[in-house]
């Protein structure tokens, strides 16, 4: 068996775990610490609304009504040394519900790309996605 | 008489795609195209070559909040191999779930039950576009054909692909999947994409092409 491959996902699992802890509870309630989770120039996008830079989502952040997410699945895997250069990164997938101003739930699924950047994890990309039609084609 | 604080906020409108990278779109458009194509065909052998030798392939299932139809619509048969990591805490268990190599993750998308996407209402986003990598995400739903339901089921998935260049084409190094019921209102935007005869795929030449994997751009 592969050892530093198995070493690599059971490490993928573990910064999942923490990092989507720390995420949501930020997102939730401390909005205002939310950039420091993502390289300056982290990409968030928000149902097809691209942001780009920390600043900036931190911004889109604060101006979201106040949510509440609850997760209901996890998944984690280390990214191949091919496609990031051989530098640690993970592909962390997330589905769950979410409150908007204590509304009905909605579903909604999101992934995160994460990457060791002196000696923190950072948030490369953050896709998020509510399981729901769209109404107004783009 | 209410306070200011309480005014209502509004949700931003979503949108249907969002490139990172405008000359990444037509390179994402084809490879779902014919990535999809050969998913919903009979020959999924045929994607082993739109996977690096080393891939890793993993899925989770749930389903959506709120939802009745838990009986007749169950998810049975993706359970099994729910790599969910806040049920699965057992890192043994949690790395057999991963699929890992491009045979094992072909012989798995083999046994998953036959399907027809409805591309036209996929939910697009290029979150990564850089000579050596591409991170893209797709939302939508797909009717699950031939598996023991009185209605075929429509599914929702959400899954998220990081593709290299390999050759003249791309292959997918890391592939993560989220599978779940539509809800009634993604059921009623459902459209059934018809499917190409199996002769076009089987002739099409950027597949057969041996340094090709998947896509020529």
């Amino acid at each position: 068996m592969d050892v530093s491959l198995r070493s690599k996902v059971d490490q993928a699992c573990r910064v999942a775990e923490e990092f989507t802890k720390l995420y949501y509870e930020a997102a939730d309630k401390r909005r205002h610490l939310i950039s420091r989770l993502y390289l300056d120039t982290g990409l968030l996008t928000w149902n097809g609304n691209g942001v780009m830079g920390n600043e900036r989502i931190q911004k889109f952040y604060m101006d979201l009504p106040p949510t509440d997410h609850t997760l209901n699945t996890l998944d984690a895997q280390p990214i191949l040394d091919e496609a990031v250069n051989g530098q640690l990164t993970y592909l962390i997938q997330v589905s769950g519900t979410v409150k908007y101003q204590e509304k009905v739930p909605k579903t909604f699924q999101q992934n995160f790309i994460v990457t060791a950047e002196g000696g923190k994890w950072k948030i490369v990309s953050d896709c998020f996605r509510l399981q729901e039609p769209i109404t107004e084609k783009s | 008489i209410s306070f200011d604080l309480e005014e209502e906020q509004t949700l931003p409108t979503s949108l249907q795609t969002f490139l990172c990278n405008a000359e990444g779109g037509a390179i994402v458009r084809q490879f779902l195209e014919q990535y999809f194509q050969l998913f919903d065909s009979d020959n999924r052998q045929m994607l082993l070559q739109a996977y690096h030798e080393n891939a890793l392939f993993s899925m989770t299932m749930a389903y959506p909040y709120g939802t009745k139809d838990k009986n007749s619509n169950w998810l049975h048969w993706y359970s099994t191999d729910n790599r969910n990591i806040i049920r699965v805490t057992d890192s043994e268990r949690r790395f057999k779930l991963l699929k890992k190599g491009n045979v094992s993750i072909i012989s798995f998308l083999k046994e998953m039950p036959m399907s027809n996407h409805d591309i036209m209402n996929f939910k697009v986003d290029l979150t990564v576009f850089t000579p050596i990598m591409m991170s893209l995400t797709v939302a939508g739903m797909f009717k699950e054909l031939k598996s023991g339901h009185k209605q075929p089921p429509i599914r929702s998935f959400l899954r998220t692909l990081i593709i290299v260049p390999a050759g003249s084409g791309y292959c997918i190094t890391n592939d993560e999947l989220h599978i779940t019921n539509a809800t009634e209102d993604q059921v009623k935007t459902f459209k059934s994409t018809p499917l190409p005869p199996p002769a076009i795929i089987v002739t099409s030449p950027s597949i057969s092409s041996p340094v090709a994997p998947a896509v020529v751009p």
